[in-house]
């Protein structure tokens, strides 16, 4: 019967830890890439996500007021606004009526514009 | 007339409208708008600028600490008292986040009244939703509608938005 002498044992030994972690190794480099999968699938979700936020925030900033069009080229009725529907506040003044300049004030006017670019979760006027 | 109170989001303002050639008329001015004539020193940027109040004892002061001013709703209409034409003020826009109830709630609206007020009610609890509209029935308006804002988010979520229109007799 064999018995391992001292040095058998220590060699056994760095065999087994090798072993070991070779195993480790090969689980640690399979769930390293099943993160960085899980991580590339979320960031392309996340990217589609984000470019429907862009593209829903211009098309659904669709004015929906009678005689009202986007492009400001129609006039309003008196009764301007729609309920219950009205842009961002940052567009508000293509549910007014065009009949004569306005005079509008606005308190907290942010960046007076209605595009949003996206970067990660946080939303950017420009 | 636009007012905003982040400077570098009003930089931007400035900016946006110089663009704009239905725009080019709109006068900006970086104020902050409270119940109270104060100065706050701003730090962060767009929305999620943090604000602190500050007292200016001179206006080398506001330049150096780069301060700005708070004024009252009757101060801006004061400053704009000029360029308001003989049709009045047809809007009152109020995107404060979550400081409307402290502009609408505590004083009446200064002459001419603006025809509607719109203001966003996302931030305010019901008892500043009620104070509001005590204080703006009390002036001669009624609440027309409540709005939802027209982007993917908020068409998901309740009105965030309030529209109130002046009675005329």
């Amino acid at each position: 019967m064999f018995k391992p002498n001292k040095r058998n044992k220590a060699a056994s030994r760095r065999r087994l830890s090798d072993a070991n972690a070779s195993t480790s190794t090969f689980f640690s480099f399979l769930i390293r890439s099943q993160v960085k999968l899980a991580t590339l699938l979320l960031a392309s979700f996340g990217v589609v996500l984000n470019y429907n936020m862009i593209i829903g925030w211009e098309v659904t900033s669709q004015p929906r007021v009678q005689g009202a069009t986007s492009d400001n080229s129609n006039v309003c009725d008196s009764s301007t606004f729609s309920p219950p529907e009205v842009p961002l506040f940052i567009k508000w003044e293509q549910f007014m009526p065009k009949t004569r300049d306005l005079f509008f004030i606005q308190i907290g006017a942010n960046v007076g514009k209605n595009f949003v670019h996206v970067i990660g979760q946080v939303w950017l006027l420009s | 007339m636009a007012v905003e109170l982040v400077p570098d989001t009003f930089l931007k303002l400035k900016t946006n409208y110089a663009d704009m050639e239905a725009l080019k008329r709109v006068v900006t001015l970086n104020y902050g708008v409270s119940d109270k004539s104060e100065y706050a020193k701003i730090s962060g940027h767009g929305e999620e600028a943090s604000i602190g109040l500050a007292v200016a004892a001179d206006e080398e002061q506001v330049e150096r600490d780069g301060l700005v001013e708070i004024a009252t709703v009757t101060d801006i209409w004061g400053r704009m008292k000029d360029h308001i034409p003989s049709s009045g003020v047809d809007i009152l826009v109020l995107d404060v986040e979550g400081n409307e109830g402290n502009i609408l709630a505590r004083e009446n609206l200064p002459f001419p009244r603006p025809t509607r007020v719109l203001f966003e009610i996302a931030h305010l609890s019901v008892t500043e939703k009620d104070e509001i509209d005590e204080k703006l029935r009390s002036q001669g308006y009624r609440q027309s509608a409540d709005l939802i804002h027209r982007d993917r988010l908020g068409l998901t979520m309740p009105p965030q938005d309030r529209l109130y229109e002046l009675i005329v007799d």
